[in-house]
């Protein structure tokens, strides 16, 4: 098969489209939903900017199919704020100044999701361990980890 | 972009193995092969996509026959299997250090297997628990010792229509430990310079048997049989340490690339085999690992 | 005066659209109509084109422009004109355009490349410094045919693409003078941004006008316009550069690179635009990087550590075309006998060409390299003369009133202080320079200072709207890329004008529209900004002031304007808040109040000799900082693991004191990638690592290290509330300070980065 129709919820909305089987996931979210929350950066998997949780777990969408998704379950940074109102992550990133360019920051935010849903009270070191795969060039990553403890601390997460 | 292919989504594993034996490439995590199709490195007619074979996805513990681990199994699944910590933990060592989270999520322990890197940080683990690989193509099945698997850089015994089915590895001993160390420039996402696994078991101060292998020291990922052969049966406490590691580096044959040179990977070796050996040691006498 | 909103830590005011997604980078524009771009790239670092053969490309459906540099002959370039759009006679590095197609889609666009046939006859490949000295091969055969638009002056017959001189004193007879002389080497490798956005751009034209319209991530839209006017051969206002967010910058978005490529498609697409995102591949190979450098030092001393002269020599590899190299070699000219006295000072720095990708505009312009260097004399000297690195530093540091090596009389200086603070910062006086750890690690202890110059002179320009309703729109063009400008220059109007931040707003930078900023490099934004919209804020209380006077039926003269009340002298009834400017409805049916700010340096600056670089004020600001580091080296493996960090820089005033620790946060991180861990490896003119696995820039795991720093604040009599930069000022020092620390540890000498295991475990057998 050349092209594949797929069902795939994301960010909780069902979607339904037909694609070529070489469209990658990243492909799909940036091109067919224009969802371009999600980043290119490498294509290759060593950056992570293109991060996004596939029924909950963290991968990157240049390296996975379009097609891999169906039935899946996908989120995304557009996915994070609810009714106008910013989730703890993001609240954090903020107050914490984890944010520079900027680039980064929704392939991070996704990885320290799926991070905060396995170790809701993380240390410095599991994070580092857990976000290896997330490149930052701005910060020095200090201030990352610094956001990730704050965001566990605000309690509220899921 | 991904240059276009036809893609093969078999659920039986004999149509895999035939469909491989037409020619099309086998992807499983895809961390491999859509990197290096993304680079134009690879251009396949046809990918055989075989993660829907149920089976190979399983994985489980017997105390008599030990681990049968799918070849699809994730990284990710044996770093946060409890079990693999307890038993086997050179390999928790090795498939928790393979690239990032994301990677482990989606890569899995056969495809690293079958790349036949030299580099391979799961392979290293696997050789020294006496692994064996259950090797399925179109006329049957066969066993092969994983010290066996590979034949050259990135080649393995794998016949066209051959898939890696699932991987045996057998219980440890009560009294033994292992240690894997991966040395890398970068603390993490780094492919190893060298690594070092080292499975020991004690009888008291006597090693009753000790099994070393290094990752990148070769052009296949290797063991260091006379190493091994010369120490098994020895009161460790009669051994320097120096001595194990000079013994089993002289076994290696690095190369020198841009990467590193052959003499700074022989020296390391020395130092890696120790460090190694030591960790296990500490581990088997402490008796929690 | 009391600071209402300078100097407080604030969230930045681009942060809930970053983490939301909703920030629109260079790959995130899509137009309707558009065409997709790839680049057929040259597979051999130096060669003769023979032939290009598009025939297989041109069938491919989908394919609608396949052009090559035939097609397009016109040389560009900010400071000498040598660099084709597309490779037309020869290529001079792996990677170099040789042909470009717009396709319906990208994987159209990418097969086609791919059926692209060129005939190649190879030329011998210049690799290295050493290899362009011996001119046997030159990359250029004949400068004198280029345009020279900028400051660049390149050797005839040779692979110099620039030189640079400074002289002070008798240099000669300063060695004479010496008690001790010593000469020593450093050379430093070629880095690549690695910025999580590669370079993009989306651009169309029009055919019948030849308006020419490119969207992308540039740092420096009004330094790229005039290029790309010459480039295409239009008028400055047909070009119109509509800027993105920025995926990370420190100067590898300076230069054009993927616009050049996108406009030339364009211009064969009949209006259609076409968009082109570099890969991964690209980037490494083919974008821009840091210029690999060999710097010689000879320096010569008294007994009591005082110096007395230096002569420095520093050769950049900047790659097959000069680019911005003529800066860096500027710029790290006049920083590289560091932030010291000293009376008898030569510097000779050399831009050479080889077959690489372009060393150019790189976080620190050539600083970070040169103070590896001088900051490594300055501990062979401690060394040789049994002095502690810290107290020598000191003995020899600039401070108020001492003149510089380009003759100027220093001002508003405070090295020392942050010398002194780095130290304390690291507890440089409890330690010895090296020790062994509980666990048998060799551990020790560096610093090192630099000085950097802001280029000058320089203008700045900012329009400030006031809206109907008491909320701010500014127009500036100074560039976001993480660095906070869009937060410091909304904090300085609202200071200036008691309008509260979250009513300020930044308006997107587009050159149809936004007034000139000359560039956003060499951490000028917060001064040249800042001071552009004081200016600018001073004309819309004068404006508020005339119309709440015609309100009230005063004198202008009776007016004031304090922390937003405009209000009559002795009047307090008399007063409107800026708050309520709309209720107060003076503003109806009235002139806009719009303040216009433009700041410039040239006033300011005394263009230096052009031998000597003597004068008066090279620069409308120097900076200063200092870092120290505590590295564990192990004797058995040769790892290396940098642990602590001490900084303190001299920000002048902290506009935004979180801003500024992220500034200086972020580059002890990047720096610790420089000393230890990245570089480009080029073999015969064949990069051997373009990709992220191997080119190793530093990750979580790698970053775990204890960052102390301390912003030392000696207001700068021009600065915006005495604020200076800090963008790059953070980079400068640290590859420095840790090369220091290594050294002390394991009691070596090693004169390069990235120090490698490999370096420290061979050392021990000499």
């Amino acid at each position: 098969m050349k092209t594949l129709t797929i069902q795939v919820t994301v960010n909780g909305e069902a979607f339904c489209k037909t694609v070529g089987v070489n469209m990658t996931l990243l492909e799909f979210l940036r091109e067919e939903l224009h969802l371009t929350g999600t980043k290119l950066g490498c294509n290759e998997g060593e950056c992570g900017a293109c991060t996004v949780l596939v029924d909950g777990k963290p991968v990157n969408s240049c390296l996975m199919l379009a097609v891999e998704a169906d039935g899946a379950e996908i989120f995304t940074v557009e996915g994070l704020a609810k009714d106008g109102t910013l989730h703890p992550l993001q609240e954090a990133f903020i107050e914490a100044g984890a944010v520079q360019c900027g680039f980064c920051t929704p392939g991070m935010l996704m990885s320290a999701k799926a991070l905060l849903d396995k170790y809701p009270k993380p240390t410095a070191q599991q994070i580092r361990k857990e976000l290896e795969g997330n490149i930052c060039r701005c910060t020095g990553y200090d201030r990352i980890v610094k956001a990730i403890i704050l965001a566990s601390e605000m309690n509220k997460e899921g | 972009m991904l240059p276009q292919f036809e893609l093969y989504r078999p659920t039986n594993l004999l149509e895999a193995c035939r469909l491989k034996a037409q020619g099309a490439v086998v992807v499983a995590g895809g961390t491999d092969v859509y990197v290096a199709m993304h680079g134009g490195k690879l251009r396949p007619q046809a990918l055989v996509d075989i993660k829907g074979i149920a089976d190979m996805q399983e994985a489980t513990y017997d105390q008599n026959s030990g681990l049968t681990i799918g070849a699809l199994t994730t990284h990710r699944t044996i770093e946060e299997w409890e079990l693999v910590k307890q038993k086997y933990y050179a390999l928790f060592e090795g498939c928790s250090q393979v690239g990032s989270v994301q990677i482990r999520q989606r890569g899995t322990i056969g495809g690293n297997i079958c790349n036949g890197a030299p580099s391979a940080d799961s392979v290293g683990p696997l050789l020294v628990f006496g692994a064996e690989c259950l090797v399925v193509g179109e006329k049957g099945q066969r066993k092969v010792p994983l010290a066996g698997f590979f034949t050259g850089p990135k080649k393995t015994i794998l016949a066209d229509d051959e898939l890696l089915y699932k991987i045996l590895v057998p219980p440890p001993a009560p009294n033994s430990a292992s240690a894997y160390i991966k040395y890398t420039r970068r603390r993490a996402m780094d492919l190893a310079l060298l690594g070092v696994s080292i499975y020991l078991a004690l009888d008291k101060s006597r090693i009753e048997e000790l099994r070393i292998a290094f990752a990148t020291a070769a052009p296949t990922p290797m063991r260091a049989y006379q190493t091994e052969a010369k120490l098994r049966g020895k009161d460790y406490r009669s051994i320097s340490l120096a001595d194990i590691g000079k013994m089993a580096a002289a076994e290696a044959n690095p190369r020198s690339s841009w990467r590193a040179s052959r003499e700074f990977r022989l020296r390391l070796l020395e130092q890696l085999v120790q460090q190694a050996f030591t960790t296990a040691l500490q581990r088997a006498e402490g008796g929690d690992l | 005066m009391d600071l209402k909103v300078v100097g407080k830590p604030v969230a930045r005011k681009d942060a809930i659209e970053k983490v939301t997604g909703q920030t629109k980078f260079g790959a995130d524009i899509d137009l309707p109509g558009q065409l997709y771009g790839a680049v057929c790239r040259s597979t051999y670092p130096h060669a003769t084109i023979k032939n290009v053969n598009t025939e297989m490309a041109l069938k491919l459906p989908g394919v609608r422009a396949v052009i090559t540099g035939k097609d397009y002959t016109k040389l560009y370039g900010q400071f000498i004109e040598d660099q084709p759009v597309i490779a037309f006679d020869k290529v001079r590095y792996q990677g170099e355009p040789v042909a470009l197609v717009a396709a319906e889609d990208l994987l159209t666009a990418q097969e086609a490349a791919r059926l692209i046939e060129i005939e190649y006859e190879p030329l011998p490949v210049v690799n290295s410094i050493d290899e362009a000295l011996t001119n046997e091969t030159l990359l250029h055969e004949d400068w004198s045919k280029y345009n020279i638009p900028g400051a660049c002056h390149p050797v005839q017959n040779t692979n110099i693409g620039d030189t640079f001189t400074l002289r002070k004193g008798d240099i000669e007879q300063g060695f004479k003078e010496s008690d001790l002389v010593v000469e020593n080497k450093f050379s430093c490798s070629m880095l690549q941004h690695t910025t999580i956005e590669t370079h993009t751009a989306t651009a169309y034209v029009n055919q019948i006008t030849g308006e020419i319209t490119v969207y992308t991530p540039a740092q420096s839209p009004f330094t790229i316009r005039p290029v790309l006017a010459k480039a295409f051969n239009v008028p400055l206002e047909k070009i119109r550069i509509i800027c993105t967010a920025i995926g990370g910058g420190f100067g590898s978005k300076y230069e054009v690179r993927a616009e050049p490529l996108a406009i030339a498609l364009a211009l064969f697409t009949n209006g259609r635009p076409v968009k082109l995102q570099f890969s991964r591949e690209e980037e490494f190979m083919a974008s821009v990087a840091r210029a690999p450098a060999q710097i010689h030092l000879k320096t010569g001393v008294k007994k009591d550590g005082t110096l007395v002269a230096q002569q420095v020599k520093i050769y950049w590899d900047t790659g097959a075309y000069v680019t911005t190299g003529p800066r860096v070699n500027y710029n790290a000219g006049f920083a590289a006998c560091g932030p010291y006295k000293i009376p008898h000072a030569w510097v000779d720095g050399y831009c050479l060409v080889t077959n690489k990708s372009l060393g150019t505009a790189y976080r620190g312009f050539g600083v970070p390299e040169v103070a590896c260097a001088h900051e490594f004399q300055m501990d062979c000297i401690a060394k040789e003369l049994g002095l502690d690195p810290l107290e020598l530093r000191l003995k020899n540091v600039l401070e108020e009133g001492d003149i510089s090596v380009t003759g100027e009389v220093m001002q508003s200086i405070a090295v020392k202080e942050c010398l002194e603070e780095a130290a304390k910062n690291i507890g440089w006086y409890d330690k010895p320079l090296n020790w062994t750890t509980q666990d048998g690690k060799l551990a020790g202890k560096g610093i090192a200072c630099f000085c950097k110059l802001t280029g000058t002179p320089s203008t700045t320009s900012t329009v400030l709207k006031l809206n109907e309703n008491g909320s701010l729109t500014i127009q500036y063009s100074g560039r976001e890329m993480g660095q906070g400008v869009t937060t410091v220059i909304p904090q300085m109007a609202a200071e200036a004008l008691g309008i509260s931040l979250d009513k300020i707003h930044m308006a997107p930078v587009d050159t149809a529209y936004s007034p000139y900023d000359k560039t956003t490099t060499s951490s000028r934004s917060t001064f040249h900004g800042g001071n552009a919209v004081l200016m600018a804020a001073e004309q819309i209380k004068e404006q508020l002031l005339d119309l709440a006077a015609k309100y009230f039926q005063v004198s202008p003269s009776q007016m004031e304007y304090v922390d937003g009340v405009i209000r009559c002298k002795g009047e307090p009834t008399k007063a409107i808040h800026i708050e309520d400017i709309e209720a107060s409805g003076i503003l109806k049916e009235q002139p806009p109040v719009i303040g216009n700010g433009t700041y410039s340096t040239l006033n300011l600056y005394y263009k230096p000799d052009p031998l000597t670089r003597q004068s008066k004020r090279p620069t409308v600001m120097w900076m200063f900082g200092a870092q120290a580091a505590i590295t564990e080296v192990d004797p058995a493996t040769g790892c290396i693991k940098l642990k602590t960090i001490g900084a303190a820089h001299d920000v002048g005033y902290a506009i935004n004191p979180v801003g500024c620790l992220q500034q200086i946060e972020g580059p002890i991180i990047m720096g610790l990638g420089h000393a230890l861990l990245e570089e480009m490896i080029y073999e015969n003119g064949i990069l051997r690592n373009g990709n992220m696995v191997d080119y190793k820039v530093p990750t979580f795991q790698d970053s775990d290290v204890e960052m102390k720093i301390t912003l030392v604040e000696k207001q700068h009599p021009e600065g915006p509330f005495g604020a200076k930069g800090i963008g790059e000022p953070g980079i400068c020092p640290v590859a420095a300070a840790i090369v220091n620390s290594v050294n002390a540890a394991c009691e070596a000498n090693l004169n390069s980065i990235p120090i490698k295991p490999e370096h420290v475990l061979f050392r021990k057998e000499d």
